[in-house]
Parts: structure tokens; sequence; C-alpha cells
């Protein structure tokens, strides 16, 4: 196995779910996955020899999942039900009764604002990781989370509080 | 105090991530990333055929290897569909990148498939596409896809309802540079459950039949004489008219041109 089979071995499964939660489509992630790494196999030689090609892939990928979701909307819309469409969501365990209504207002986000959560909440970076992942500043991160979030808490009906934390 | 939402969200956000079919996982693991050609030109040339009506406009991009072409441009080429290769079928679609194909027809290293809205008509409007731009909203589509003739995305639309038995039969000539191929393609009506294609030269070509469509081509320009369609169980031979018959036009240097669409069967 080649050095750059060894790598899509070990972060493939990684790069597919942060595409999948990013673009919110199976077919699309699958198809960010394999653009992104058609792209590092010919970039290899400079990627091997990154501190964290890792971290680079999902850099590119991220980007892709941005920069080029309008032209695949436009593919997939010409030619296929716009995803999610008619998608249902479940909450098996029942204990939140808000989980499904999350699912919808993370689909129904600006792509660009779910990229923040899913980098900051799914992939557990810090602020200042997110915004290299994105090319932006802290500043651009801090914002897009925030209306994220704030989006997020609209579309929920109020959650439940506990003490001891402070408001961020 | 601090509401849940963040940890709710951590929560949801790796439960969405667990429903990925692992299917997707095998399909990504098992294309060959490396760089299999260099492209030293695109060659979009537009056919458009105005038989009959039927005005279809094509695009194709040819992407040629570093090492010398072998004997011909459509060695491996089998005249009965043969099972795709890990990873063939997930390249071509992502190359050709016009979304889910209602077929797909592997002969050998070759891919061919066809797209189409749910209720395309085929003949249409004249459409036309030059990747990696947007594809202009084709009803109809077709892509190619093989190691020499390296990738070709076709967009057109036609088509007029297809009775039971019966197949529609558009031709099409596509160049994969100095040679020639022969496609053809349409709708099959209901009952129809596979479809043969017979040469000038005495071959038959089986079709691959799926969601409603058919898909055959070969090497060269023999004429298609007649189409052998089952139906349950049963097969029969119509013969083409000469329009279909091969002579659809033209073609050399990267382009492709489809014929006029005509429906056979009983």
């Amino acid at each position: 196995m080649s050095e750059f089979d060894q790598f899509v071995v070990q972060n493939v499964d990684r790069l597919l779910r942060t595409a999948y939660l990013i673009a919110w489509d199976e077919r699309e992630a699958e198809d960010l996955v394999q653009e992104c790494l058609f792209k590092l196999a010919r970039r290899w030689p400079r990627v091997r020899a990154m501190d964290q090609p890792g971290a680079y892939a999902r850099r590119v990928l991220v980007n892709l999942a941005i920069d080029g979701a309008p032209r695949r909307a436009r593919r997939r819309n010409e030619l296929e039900p716009a995803p999610g469409a008619g998608e249902s969501f479940a909450d098996p365990r029942g204990a939140l009764s808000d989980r499904a209504d999350l699912l919808h207002a993370l689909a129904e986000l600006p792509r660009d604002q779910r990229a923040v959560l899913v980098l900051r909440y799914f992939n557990d970076l810090t602020e200042a990781q997110a915004a290299t992942v994105l090319g932006c500043s802290e500043g651009t991160v801090k914002s897009r989370a925030f209306r994220g979030l704030a989006r997020l808490r609209e579309a929920l009906s109020p959650l439940p509080v506990e003490s001891g934390g402070t408001q961020p | 105090m601090t509401d849940l939402l963040e940890p709710v969200l951590r929560d949801t956000l790796e439960k969405r991530a667990q429903q990925l079919d692992p299917d997707v996982r095998g399909r990504l693991m098992a294309v060959d990333y490396r760089p299999r050609a260099r492209r030293i030109g695109i060659l979009p040339a537009l056919g458009a055929a105005g038989l009959a009506g039927v005005a279809v406009a094509v695009a194709l991009i040819f992407t040629l290897g570093s090492s010398p072409p072998p004997a011909s441009a459509f060695a491996g080429w089998r005249p009965t569909p043969t099972p795709a290769r890990p990873g063939q079928t997930a390249v071509a679609i992502a190359r050709c990148g016009l979304g889910r194909p209602v077929l797909i027809d592997t002969r050998g290293p070759f891919t061919a498939a066809v797209y189409a809205k749910p209720k395309a008509r085929w003949p249409g409007s004249t459409v036309t596409s030059v990747p990696p731009q947007p594809p202009p909203k084709p009803a109809v589509g077709s892509c190619f896809y093989g190691p020499n003739f390296s990738s070709a995305a076709t967009s057109g639309s036609a088509l007029a309802r297809v009775r039971s038995g019966q197949i529609q039969v558009a031709a099409q000539t596509v160049s994969g540079g100095s040679e020639n191929a022969t496609v053809l393609d349409g709708r099959v009506g209901a009952g129809v459950t596979g479809v043969g294609i017979r040469l000038s030269d005495s071959r038959t070509v089986t079709a691959t039949v799926s969601h409603g469509w058919y898909l055959a081509w070969w090497p060269g320009t023999p004429h298609a004489t007649a189409a052998e369609i089952t139906t349950r169980g049963r097969t029969q031979a119509f013969a083409l008219p000469a329009v279909a018959q091969g002579g659809v036009g033209s073609c050399s240097g990267g382009c492709a041109s489809i014929g006029p669409v005509m429906t056979v069967g009983r």
C-alpha cells in the first residue's frame, strides 16, 4: 500500500463525515471527498512533506464544500430533486423533542455558518484553527458561529438550562 | 447559566455523521486517485444535427495520456456489458459531474452513462455543455469515460412516450480522436427486459437496460441493422430504418452528432 493510500485509509472517514455535515447531502459529500482526494493525489509530494497533511486535506475539503457549492447545486437541480427534500429526521431517543427541529435548522443554515459550526463542534477546532481552515479571520469565525447558533436557538423551543456556567 | 445548545449540537452532529451509508466509504476507497492522464487540450467541438426536427449539441473533452496511445482507442471493448471494476463507475460518474445516472454501461475499461430527468422527453430542446462549466439543464445526457477516450459528455434531449414492447432509437456517432464509435440509446417501453443490436458485420451488441432506458455502443461505424427486443422472455428482431443504420453525420476530431429519434418494436 502506497503512502498516499495509507493516508486515505486514515483520513477518509473524518473527511467524509465532515463533508456530509457541511454539504448535508450524502452524494455531494462523496463527490467532495473524491475531488479532494484527487487534488491531494496530484499534489502529494508537497502535501506529504507538510506537518499535518490531514489538516491540509480538511482545508481543501472545506473550501471545496463552500466555494463549489453553487456549481454543484445547479448540477443537482438539473437532474435530481433537491438534496434533503422530503428528508425526515427521527429522534430515536425521544429524550430531546427538539432534535428534529435542530436538524432542520442546521440543514437550513447558510453553508458558511454550518461549516463553522461543524469545524467547532464536530471537529473540535478552536476559533483560530477554524479560521485557518477557512482562510478567514477569527473575527469572521466568531461572527458566523454566533449567527449560526442564534438561528439554531430561534428555531428551537427553549432548551433546558443548567446552572454553573458562564455566558460566552 | 449556559444553555444546552452546544452539547446538544455536538451530540446531534455526531449522530448525523453516523447516519452515513457505509458503502460510501467503500466506494471512495475503491477509487484510484493517482493522476492518470495529462490534459493537453480541450476540444469542445460541438456537433449539432438538425435531422427530422431533432437538434442536439454535444461537447466532448479529450484527455490524452503522456504515453503513446495504443493501437485502438477502444481497445478492451466488449459486445456484452462487463462487470465494473472497483471504482470504475465512481470515477466516471465523478468526472462526468452530471449527478446520478439512470443507466451505467461498462464494457471493459469504458463506462457510459445516461442521465435523465424523471419525465424527460426526447426529442426536445437544443443544449450544449462544455465541462467543467455547469451543464445547462440537460433533460437527457450521456457521458463516456475510458482510458484513451477519456471523457466525453453529451447533452441533449428527446423522446416522446414509448409504448409497451417498443424501444426508441437515437443513434450517435462519437469520436474518440481518430476513431469513431456508434451509440444507440433511448427509452424502453414497459415489459422490455433486453435489447440487442445486430450490426452489419454480423455481430450483435447486447445493450444495458436500466430504469426504462437502454444503451449499446460499439467501436467503428458498422451499421445497426436490427434491434432484438426481449419482452416476457421472448425475443423478436425488428429491422431498423435506414436512418438509424449509422450515417448520422460525419464526425471527427472530438465531436459527436446525433441522428433522428425513432421507435421500433411490435
